[in-house]
């Protein structure tokens, strides 16, 4: 087993006097295989952004495990083990425009990864960050030495992937990495996901809200809805047989193709 | 890094516009007292006399020379802004620093503090303080408005700090082992130094004007000249009734061109640096 996670749960606080308690995720369990591809679906506010963050220890968890290769994240403090976990887990973000600082050129996230990867020579760091450019489909001398706003989204989002693919990591956290994409591109993005899991044997947790996008890439589906997993099943199980109400919502709003909409 | 932005903010007319007037003016301040070699103080020529050769902005009641009095007061003006506004910064920034980095009780406690300083009618707070030195130098004046005025600055700077924590790119930085220093040093303050800079601007015309108004309440320095003390004298001795133009007026457009362009300069450099203001 990858990676355990065992009663995970957030709790937020708020307000000094008049404490109000925020239940963002509840006791959420699941377990990953080496190579799966699995699925987090819910709508937003269901806490699918949180339990990822708690899952990349950025954002620490009220109370249960996360337990990855039989190590709790959260229990790392030197920058030795935290430089490990994060080469072996990383993740990717929703907003291609928030994940750059608008300051740097966009060469510093590929080059970041550096600081996790025992590489010296800076030939040879070139010579890896043009290469994880080229294995997203992008052209190194057209990306390199551009700022973020410069690049559009898709292409934002692609370094990010290669981030990945120089890192090489166990586990990649996709939080809705191409809901903000144009949808001619999504499904380059996505087939970035599957090679790397089918050539290097990553394992995928894809974070989505989109019930019919998760049942054509996923090998598991875990529906989320108010802070808990409500259901989990192979994409066929969820889509043939919903047993919770909450999936069968979501599955009355997948669009269907070649079918008018009623009923308005 | 630098050159490009200023090359960008160059191109910007309100810019260029609020940049000159001010760098004149504090060039007339810091080196027209070395040119122009009057005692602001001394009382040896004729009273009232209106601008010409000998006195090129003419005299004020007691023979003083308005001239020599200007670009003193200008001097001593820039310097309470200058340095009134470098005490708020620094405690606003640390409050609001410290307060949106920590979070929690250390949070709370910090701005119910600020929100209290914020509450206080800080006119009232500086007539108090000021009221109680018997002697005010400029650097009094200065530590009185700087007290006052920090707590917006506090306020803002830890808004934008809890917004810029919870951005992702912070989140990228922290998942490639960054040290949190780096974190501060590469991520955090590049994206606030704007920020703090306008702040910085608007915090020093609103201390020139705040020593105006402490001068002319008669709080303000009480040995020197500045721009509020030269309008306090022409105000006490009825110059505007008496139609004695050339003693209120140049003092006045001195600082009404200050603030404001120091206002519009604020305005530029926001139009810059949040690009949705751009163009409108």
């Amino acid at each position: 087993m990858l990676l355990k996670v065992k009663d995970l749960s957030k709790t937020f606080i708020v307000g000094l006097l008049r404490k109000k308690e925020i239940h963002a995720v509840r006791k959420v369990s699941f377990n990953i295989k080496k190579g799966e591809f699995i699925s987090l679906v819910g709508e937003s506010g269901s806490g699918k952004t949180t339990t990822s963050r708690m899952i990349l220890r950025i954002l620490k968890p009220s109370s249960g495990s996360v337990i990855f290769e039989g190590k709790d994240p959260w229990a790392l403090h030197k920058i030795e083990d935290l430089k490990w976990y994060w080469k072996q887990v990383h993740g990717i973000f929703q907003d291609p425009f928030a994940s750059f600082n608008p300051l740097y050129k966009v060469d510093r996230i590929l080059y970041q990864t550096f600081n996790l990867l025992n590489i010296e020579s800076d030939a040879e760091k070139e010579h890896l960050v043009k290469e994880s450019l080229k294995e997203v489909g992008l052209r190194p001398e057209e990306v390199l030495g551009r700022y973020p706003h410069e690049l559009s989204g898709g292409q934002r989002q692609r370094i990010m992937i290669a981030r990945c693919y120089l890192l090489k990591p166990k586990l990649i956290i996709a939080d809705e990495p191409i809901s903000m994409i144009d949808a001619s591109t999504r499904a380059g993005i996505l087939k970035l996901f599957s090679d790397l899991r089918n050539n290097y044997g990553t394992s995928v947790i894809f974070i989505t809200h989109d019930l019919g996008l998760a049942y054509y890439v996923s090998d598991r589906i875990m529906i989320m809805h108010n802070g808990s997993i409500v259901e989990e099943g192979t994409p066929d199980e969820i889509m043939e047989h919903p047993k919770h109400h909450y999936t069968m919502r979501l599955k009355e709003d997948v669009p269907l193709l070649y079918r008018k909409w009623k009923g308005f | 890094m630098i050159p490009p932005i200023l090359k960008n903010l160059l191109r910007i007319k309100k810019f260029d516009i609020s940049v000159s007037i001010i760098l004149f003016i504090t060039l007339v301040g810091i080196i027209g007292p070395f040119v122009y070699t009057v005692d602001p103080t001394a009382l040896h020529a004729p009273p009232e006399v209106p601008p010409n050769n000998k006195y090129p902005l003419g005299t004020d009641s007691y023979g003083r020379d308005l001239l020599a009095q200007l670009l003193h007061g200008i001097r001593s003006s820039l310097y309470i802004g200058l340095t009134a506004s470098l005490i708020s910064l620094a405690i606003g920034v640390t409050i609001g620093a410290v307060a949106g980095f920590k979070g929690g009780i250390t949070d709370d406690s910090l701005m119910l503090v600020t929100n209290v300083v914020y509450a206080l009618p800080s006119i009232m707070l500086m007539m108090l303080i000021a009221a109680y030195l018997k002697e005010r130098n400029p650097l009094f004046v200065a530590l009185i408005i700087g007290l006052t005025s920090w707590p917006w600055v506090a306020r803002a700077v830890r808004s934008q700090l809890m917004s810029l924590k919870s951005r992702d790119f912070l989140a990228i930085s922290r998942m490639a082992a960054l040290s949190d220093l780096k974190i501060m040093f590469e991520d955090l303050i590049p994206n606030m130094a704007s920020y703090i800079f306008m702040a910085f601007v608007l915090l020093m015309s609103g201390a020139m004007i705040a020593e105006a108004g402490l001068s002319m309440i008669g709080l303000g320095v009480t040995r020197g000249v500045s721009l509020g003390i030269i309008l306090y004298w022409a105000q006490l001795l009825e110059s505007v009734r008496r139609g004695l133009w050339w003693w209120f007026i140049p003092p006045g457009a001195c600082l009404v061109s200050l603030a404001t362009s120091m206002l519009l300069l604020s305005t530029s450099l926001d139009e810059y640096f949040s690009p949705r203001l751009r163009g409108r």
